[in-house]
Parts: structure tokens; C-alpha cells; sequence
């Protein structure tokens, strides 16, 4: 098999993102599934400004798009493919193309869901600097989370239900992590907020090395 | 048939527990007085309760090594004994909540983290219970138990010290601990013991539970 080496990891993820692009409708799906969720929201809360319920409001949305973009990270495959992948790549490569490739997308997403509550609901005030640090970082580590929970879904055969079921209680910590982080940030504790940041970074690094060690397992059948 | 050293440590040991539980010489605080008994049933749970769950996680890790379904059964079983512990450590410490600060439940992040975690061990039981191929449940139950239980190491004991936050626990959120000044040494020594003597019977309802499985198992097969 052909095996190009070197960056198999950015080729895998700009493979990822073609096959995105091919089959349109998944990655307009999300980015609809966002804006129905931020309008929606919206018709409940009207506009907002408070912090506390705004921050709520926000990572719970996150949550769930962040649910739903993931779990599809494995599901369709069916038994040739996974076959064919299997003989590309290697299994700890392929994780963690998938959880980077989750994480540019769910980044994408935060924006998306940022730009809209912006544009419905209004903004806080407070340290934007901090805050952005704060929403990159938490979305990078549930993306991170919930793409390994989707492979475990996936091989477990149940699919989205069950992604929902494992991936809540385990995205708890980053959760809290965005949520307390993103209310230092709008009170002006900067480095507090960074902390935050930091400390998601942490967790998903954490996602990312017990992914690349443990998804081999899963991967092999 | 001899039982073997331990069962006889675990029943002297607890045998020496109970009645000094209740008898015992405590420091009596204010708001806590004589609950602070409570201290050898609450949280020597949790403690036993993550000991079990070490024990779980390595019997997992055993399993991805050497692909035995023992292992596997090890596992599962070692996780359900210490998801009971957990419940009642839930419940004990709910009796105590009500009295020391006046309600069943409160806003605190160490209680958020015991029902997280709760939840967590519960969707490991829909996992396994949603797969039919002992060998895929085995493996994705493994890594899912590893998973978890890093995570759930983060959330309990790593989050609550990092976080400023207000818990009303002892040892965070600027409450002294139980081990700076209030546990005098009358304590330590029912509180130790307490909690070897709960693990051994963690442990040995485990060991009866495998031993009942595996009867079972040969029968079938």
C-alpha cells in the first residue's frame, strides 16, 4: 500500500474536509442545526445581555451542536471503507486527524454561534480577548471529547442516541471549564479567564493522547 | 473451606468499626457535633469507591492486553460494586447535607462532580448493555472505562483545587480540611480502618458476584 509518510496527519485532515465538501449537505447541515438552535433559543430568551444566562445559554448550545457535528464522525462507513481506511492509514493517525479535523470544525462553529447570538440576542461586556481564548479552547476539547466518544459509538453500532448518552456526563469538566472561564473573562479577570483557557487546553490534550493510545482497540476488528 | 486472610480482616475490622463509629470519641464542631460520625460511612464510601473503580480500570487495561473475556467480566462486575458504593455514598452524604446545611442537595462542585460521575458509570452499563458481541462489548467497554475514569479523576479530584470556587466540602473554597486541625487522632484511627475494611467487602462482594457470573457462564456454554 501506498503510504505517503510524512504528513499523513494534514493530508488526512484536508482528505477529511474534501469529502466534506463533496457530500454538502452534512457541513451546511450543522451550520443550519446552529442557526435553528441560536433562533429558537432566541424566540425564548429574547435579547440578552446578562452574563450569567447568556454564558448558560451559550455552552449549552455548544453542547449539543458539538454533539451533533461529531457523532457523525464515524458513522458513515460502511464495511469496504472502513476495510480501505484501515489499509491507508494507521490507527493513531487517523484519530487524531479526525479529532484536529473536529476540532477546526467545531471552531468554526463557536463563530457561527458567536456571530448569531450577536446578532439576536446581543453581547455582554466585558474582556473580549479573554473570552475568545476561552471559547477556542472549549471548543477545540469538546470536539476532541465527542469525536472519541463517536468512535465508540459507532463501533458499538447504537450510533447518535448512545454518542448523546456516553459523551454528556464526560463533557461535564470542559463544560464547566468554558462556563466559568467564559464569566471571568466578561467580569475582567483576565488572567483567571486565560487560566480557564489553559486548563481546557489541558483536557484536550488529555483527549487527544488517551485517543491516540486506546482507539487502536477499538479500530481492529 | 478456609476463607482466606482477608475475609477474616475485613469482618474483624468492621466488627471493631461499627461500635466505635457510633461510641467512639469525635471532635464535636459547631453545626456539624455528632454528625461528624458520618465521616466513616460517607466518605470512606467514595474512597472505596475509587479504589474499586482503580481495580476496575486495570482488570480493563488487563483485557485490551490479553484479550481474556475474564477480564472483562472482572471489569464490569469490579465497576457495578463500586457504582452501589458510590450511590450510597450519595445517600449518606444526602442525610448529612440535610442536616449540617439544611437541604438534600446544593449547588457545589463536589456534589456535581459525584452526580457526574454516577452518570457516567451508569451510560458504561447502557453501553455494554447496548452491544451483543461479547468481544466488541469487552473492548469498547474497556476503553470507555478508561476514558472515564481519567476523566472523572479530573472532575472530582483535580477541578474542585484548581477552582476558586465556593464548595462547602472541607479542604476547599478556603474551608479547612478534616485533616488540618478537626480529625483528632481518636478518629484517624476508626477512619483508616473504616475505609480498608469497607474496600475488603467491596472487594469480596465482588469476588462472589465473579464467581456466581462464571458458574453461570459454564452452565450456558
Amino acid at each position: 500500500m501506498k503510504q505517503p509518510s510524512k504528513n499523513v496527519l494534514w493530508e488526512w485532515m484536508l482528505l477529511e474536509w474534501k469529502l466534506e465538501r463533496r457530500n454538502r449537505t452534512t457541513f451546511q447541515g450543522f451550520l443550519l442545526y446552529m442557526f435553528c438552535i441560536v433562533l429558537v433559543a432566541y424566540q425564548v430568551f429574547g435579547s440578552l445581555s446578562e452574563p450569567n444566562t447568556w454564558t448558560a445559554l451559550f455552552w449549552i448550545i455548544m453542547l449539543f451542536s458539538s454533539i451533533n457535528a461529531a457523532s457523525r464522525a464515524f458513522t458513515n462507513e460502511h464495511q469496504g471503507k472502513h476495510l480501505l481506511i484501515h489499509q491507508l492509514i494507521r490507527p493513531g493517525t487517523l484519530i487524531l486527524a479526525r479529532m484536529l479535523y473536529q476540532m477546526v470544525l467545531n471552531g468554526v462553529l463557536a463563530l457561527q454561534g458567536l456571530l448569531l447570538f450577536a446578532l439576536f440576542m446581543g453581547l455582554p461586556e466585558g474582556h473580549w480577548p479573554s473570552f475568545m481564548a476561552v471559547l477556542i479552547a472549549g471548543a477545540a476539547a469538546q470536539a476532541a471529547l465527542m469525536t472519541f466518544i463517536a468512535a465508540m459509538a459507532a463501533k458499538s453500532g447504537q450510533g447518535m442516541g448512545l454518542s448523546a448518552i456516553l459523551g454528556l456526563p464526560l463533557l461535564v469538566p470542559s463544560l464547566m471549564a468554558s462556563a466559568k472561564g467564559s464569566l471571568l473573562a466578561w467580569d475582567g479577570h483576565v488572567w483567571p479567564a486565560l487560566g480557564h483557557a489553559g486548563l481546557l487546553v489541558g483536557l484536550c490534550s488529555l483527549s487527544l493522547a488517551l485517543g491516540y493510545v486506546l482507539f487502536p482497540y477499538l479500530w481492529t476488528d | 473451606m478456609m476463607h482466606p486472610l482477608w475475609k477474616w480482616m475485613a469482618v474483624l475490622v468492621m466488627a471493631g468499626v461499627i461500635p466505635l463509629a457510633f461510641l467512639g470519641e469525635v471532635s464535636v464542631q459547631v453545626i456539624l457535633h455528632e454528625t461528624i460520625r458520618n465521616l466513616y460511612w460517607h466518605v470512606t464510601m467514595w474512597f472505596s469507591m475509587f479504589i474499586l473503580l482503580g481495580g476496575a480500570v486495570f482488570s480493563g487495561v488487563t483485557y485490551l492486553r490479553k484479550q481474556d473475556l475474564d477480564w472483562d467480566l472482572k471489569a464490569a462486575l469490579l465497576t457495578r460494586v463500586a457504582l452501589v458504593f458510590g450511590l450510597i455514598g450519595i445517600a449518606t452524604g444526602m442525610i448529612w447535607a440535610q442536616f449540617t446545611w439544611g437541604k438534600l442537595w446544593i449547588k457545589d462542585p463536589q456534589l456535581n462532580g459525584a452526580a457526574v460521575t454516577i452518570l457516567a458509570y451508569l451510560a458504561y452499563f447502557v453501553l455494554r448493555n447496548s452491544i451483543n458481541d461479547p468481544r466488541k462489548k469487552a473492548e469498547i467497554s474497556a476503553v470507555y472505562g478508561i476514558f472515564a475514569f481519567v476523566l472523572m479523576i479530573v472532575l472530582v479530584l483535580v477541578l474542585p483545587r484548581l477552582q476558586p470556587v465556593d464548595s462547602l466540602h472541607p479542604g476547599k473554597g478556603g474551608n479547612p480540611s478534616f485533616g488540618k486541625y478537626d480529625l483528632s487522632n481518636d478518629m484517624r484511627l476508626v477512619f483508616y480502618p473504616a475505609i480498608l475494611a469497607w474496600t475488603l467487602i467491596g472487594w469480596w462482594i465482588f469476588e462472589l458476584s465473579l464467581r456466581i457470573q462464571r458458574l453461570k457462564n459454564a452452565t450456558k456454554a
